[in-house]
């Protein structure tokens, strides 16, 4: 009941429609890569610092590769950490957020301090320390985000199974003596769709701005080309700013982000109804 | 010399479900020195009437229509005129006196704000006002820096009405100003909303539901229906001999304290839709006097002569 | 049911001091948690807590330790101590400041970081303040004339604002100020060997080259706020007090004040839980613009591999985001204390 009436939110306002459209082309060129970037990602033949022509759409960067083709590539990491992490949240999310609320008592308190100890710490300088002690790769990197952000998810998830645990349908079943399990299964959580929308939405947003930002002070996996390396290279060039070289170099791949983004943001918008 | 002077007033307004037909046509007065009641039921368009006269229901609103206040029309005047009239020369007391004020600010300063955005009157002056107001009202004076959530709700009330009358305006509007309270109360707040307008030398428009009660110190009486004005007449003709059958059925929907037990009649049916538009008299369905021209045709309107809009009068 | 005045307010007096009390023992929970953390780490972490102490070995100017100097050097810095007594001079080590050597320095880290502190806090704080005062501004405009030119005009402005990540956005605003424009200085927190003939000459320098990181983070911060502004302010707008407001004719900005006043609290809570953003945008913001604080000094650390500072700059930003947050709920309880009376 409840899928079927988020696509219909979406699908009904200007904003969701241009989100999801933005959206649906980063997926499909993020799918679609190898066969529409012209050339391969570590491909470094050509000669450096090309202007935008025919044979590079975007030129080339210092080392010669085309930077079309590392935007395309981009894609695809930056969807990947997404996915990755919001489904992590969520899962782990979900369960503790579910379990807390619907048990109560001390174990729900003592799951809230925990969760609320973990909401406080700031995460960047604790990102940049497990970073330094590990090596850069970027399950590290999903590993690290969602591990610092299934307790918001938790919190909000667990506000909401304790509305509904006393909601009629729920106690109901309770009271008729379903177990556990199915009284969740099937009455709480399919409540909880609209929730896990945002959840999804609001971690990807964070998971793709972090990732590009890690990315962007180095901490990219290099064997994923992404967009944050991309401007980290661009800035780091001494004269960039000089010659023409940043508006095909550093200004698509920002953009990329910026729009990536922006879909998530409007998606996020408009399921939340705002106006 | 009339106070306020409503003419053909319709208001619409614009909903997510369709136009709402709040006001349709409404005519009414209000002269120096009298106490006029509007009675009707909830969506009888009562209270629009009273917060469009202020122009505090704006949003998403298409009215037609003229509202004359002291001869000058304040329907299409520009923001900063509406302001200095209202509060100053239009006071209001609003239905629910518990959340009127600002719960982060004590009742002396938003008295002086009152007084200090109309007037250029100095401070000693001011407060010797606003302890008067109170006093009149029964409340000391001392606990003008209480804050709101200090006083009852009766007491509340009481300052609203302290404070709709601060400036001395010409017209005080209140807004249900019996309906919050308990029935003990309502008797006295509506004694205190005579004395208040006498002394202060204003005319008075009460908007109700409760006829009996309101009526008590009314000159004149309007009475409402579906947006429009079905009847109206001093407060001897409406009560003692009520033409509407709208009028009738509620003066007879009242609890008399009487020896022998009496029958209190209710007004069957539920009230018309704002968002429909009939061709005939809205009150069809629940009238006992019903015919087949009440159905298809409009009655004619109350105007300076036809004191009721009804086909069988 | 009158409530009379002396008891209500002691009522609210006693129950906010022990929620206050209640706050203030979480965040030294967590703290405590975040040293421990700290603690910990290099001792789980591969390599050792001698990496964390000299660095690893594979870094430009590795110090050299064979075996024997090895051990010695274990038992100098008490690493083969029962690990609870590792912890309690740890413990005490913070409390007197002393978070050892920074190995690309060498200097007492607790120096660096004190030299740097003070730059990071000055553009942290002034964007934090400039951004909320905007983001109210704005916000409270947009709800006052909801529906209209500026209002739709923000709603669409703020979400883009939102999606640029902080460093892109930086890297354009030095582009067009500092390049293009030259109208600011695009590196550094003042002009390098600058002599100053009067005080005024040296903030006004320090305010140049403050000038370009703080309008980056105040554009990336103010959205924040605006959103939060708007919408609580357009709840409170059509309460019964502000309706009455309007009836009693008060003038637009007295009933802008009165709104103000009680959309607050989320405002204040918002401000405190975005300084905990606020601090990584930081690191970004200086590394763009090579602005000398906090945020450049994590970066480089963590390029150096710099263990000890790295764990001090994090527990002492950490420090800074409790202490706003706590400051914020202090603020935020009493305002919200008079609005829940009744």
């Amino acid at each position: 009941m409840h899928r079927e009436s988020i696509l219909k939110k979406l699908s009904s306002s200007p904003q969701g429609i241009i989100g999801l459209s933005i959206l649906a082309f980063f997926i499909i060129l993020a799918l679609a890569a190898p066969l529409v970037a012209p050339y391969d990602p570590t491909d470094m033949s050509a000669d450096p610092f090309l202007r935008p022509s025919g044979a590079h759409w975007l030129g080339t960067d210092d080392v010669g590769k085309d930077i079309l083709t590392v935007v395309i590539y981009g894609s695809r990491t930056s969807l990947i950490v997404a996915l990755a992490v919001s489904v992590t949240v969520l899962a782990i999310g979900t369960a503790v957020g579910v379990f807390s609320g619907y048990v109560g008592g001390n174990i729900d308190r003592a799951f809230m301090r925990g969760v609320d100890i973990f909401l406080m710490i700031p995460d960047l300088p604790l990102i940049l320390i497990l970073a330094a002690y590990l090596r850069p790769g970027i399950w590290n990197v999903v590993f690290i985000l969602a591990l610092l952000g299934w307790p918001v998810s938790a919190r909000i998830t667990r506000a909401q199974a304790i509305t509904l645990k006393s909601a009629g349908h729920v106690d109901f079943a309770r009271v008729s003596g379903g177990p556990d399990i199915y009284v969740i299964g099937k009455h709480i959580i399919p409540d909880l769709y609209p929730i896990m929308a945002t959840t999804v939405v609001m971690q990807s947003i964070r998971a793709i701005l972090s990732e590009s930002g890690l990315a962007f002070l180095g901490l990219g996996d290099p064997s994923f080309p992404s967009w944050g390396t991309t401007i980290k290279y661009a800035i780091g060039y001494p004269g960039i700013f000089f010659t023409d070289a940043w508006m095909w170099w550093l200004l698509p791949a920002g953009a990329c982000i910026s729009l990536l983004v922006l879909a998530f943001v409007l998606v996020g918008q408009c399921l939340e109804g705002d106006e | 010399m009339s106070i306020l002077d409503v003419k053909s007033l319709t208001v619409d307004f614009n909903g997510r479900d369709g136009v709402h037909h709040v006001l349709k046509g409404v005519d009414l007065s209000v002269y120096d020195g009298e106490i006029v009641g509007l009675i009707g039921e909830s969506g009888s368009g009562k209270s629009t009437l009273a917060l469009t006269a202020l122009d505090l229901n704006g949003h998403d609103r298409a009215m037609s229509g003229d509202i004359r206040f002291m001869g000058k029309s304040i329907v299409s005047i520009d923001r900063e005129s509406m302001r200095k009239v209202r509060g100053r020369h239009i006071g209001f007391i609003p239905q629910s006196a518990m959340n009127a004020l600002d719960p982060l600010v004590t009742v002396k300063k938003q008295f002086l704000e009152t007084i200090r955005d109309h007037t250029d009157m100095p401070r000693s002056e001011a407060l010797r006002l606003i302890d008067d107001s109170l006093e009149a009202v029964g409340i000391g004076p001392r606990r003008a820096n209480s804050f709101p959530y200090e006083f009852s709700g009766g007491q509340r009330q009481r300052m609203m009405i302290a404070l709709s009358m601060l400036l001395g305006p010409e017209l005080i509007i209140a807004d249900e100003p019996t309906t919050a309270l308990d029935v003990t109360l309502q008797s006295r707040i509506v004694q205190l909303l005579k004395d208040s307008a006498a002394k202060k030398h204003s005319s008075m428009l009460i908007i109700s539901h409760d006829l009996h009660t309101i009526s008590r110190i009314c000159d004149r009486i309007y009475i409402m229906y579906a947006g429009r004005v079905v009847e109206y007449g001093t407060r001897e003709e409406i009560m003692g001999r009520p033409e509407h059958p709208y009028t009738r059925k509620l003066l007879s929907s009242r609890l008399h304290v009487m020896a022998e037990p009496a029958r209190v009649q209710g007004i069957k049916g539920s009230p018309p839709s704002t968002l429909k538009v009939y061709p005939g008299c809205e009150f069809y369905d629940r009238c006992d006097e019903r015919a087949d021209v009440c159905k298809a045709e409009r009655p004619p309107g109350c105007s300076r002569t036809a004191k009721v809009s009804c086909h069988r009068r | 049911m009158t409530y009379i005045k002396t008891s209500g307010a002691r009522r609210m007096d006693k129950a906010y001091r022990k929620a206050i009390l209640n706050r203030g023992l979480e965040y030294a929970l967590t703290f405590f948690i975040i040293l421990t953390i700290n603690f910990f780490l290099p001792r789980v972490m591969p390599g050792g807590p001698l990496l964390s102490i000299f660095g690893s070995q594979n870094s430009d100017l590795p110090v050299v330790i064979d075996d024997a100097t090895k051990l010695k050097l274990m038992d100098y810095y008490h690493l083969n101590d029962p690990l609870h007594i590792q912890f309690i001079n740890y413990l005490i080590d913070t409390a007197h400041l002393n978070f050892g050597y920074s190995i690309y320095y060498n200097i007492p880290v607790v120096d660096i970081i004190a030299g740097r502190l003070p730059w990071t806090i000055l553009l942290m704080g002034s964007a934090l303040l400039i951004s909320t005062a905007l983001g109210v501004y704005l916000g409270l405009e947009s709800s006052w004339r909801r529906g209209k030119a500026i209002d739709r005009a923000l709603l669409v402005i703020m979400p883009v604002l939102k999606s640029i990540p902080v460093f892109f956005l930086g890297s354009l605003i030095i582009f067009i100020f500092g390049f293009r424009l030259g109208i600011f200085p695009v590196s550094g927190g003042m002009t390098p060997y600058a002599v100053y003939s009067s005080p005024i000459r040296m903030i006004a320098d320090i305010a140049s080259h403050l000038a370009l990181p703080l309008a980056c983070l105040v554009i990336f911060e103010i959205t924040g706020s605006y959103l939060l502004v708007r919408n609580v302010c357009t709840q409170q707008m059509e309460r019964p007090y502000i309706v009455m407001a309007v009836a009693r004719g008060l003038k637009d900005r007295n009933i802008r004040k009165h709104v103000l006043k009680n959309s607050l609290t989320p405002v204040v809570n918002q401000a405190a839980a975005m300084l905990g953003f606020l601090v990584g945008g930081a690191i970004f913001i200086e590394t763009v613009f090579s602005y000398p604080g906090m945020g450049l000094l994590v970066y480089n650390s963590f390029l150096e591999r710099d263990y000890p500072v790295l764990q001090a700059a994090f527990i002492v930003m950490s420090l800074c985001v409790l202490a706003c947050n706590y400051a914020a709920d202090i603020i935020s309880g009493y305002i919200d204390g008079r609005a829940r009376q009744d």
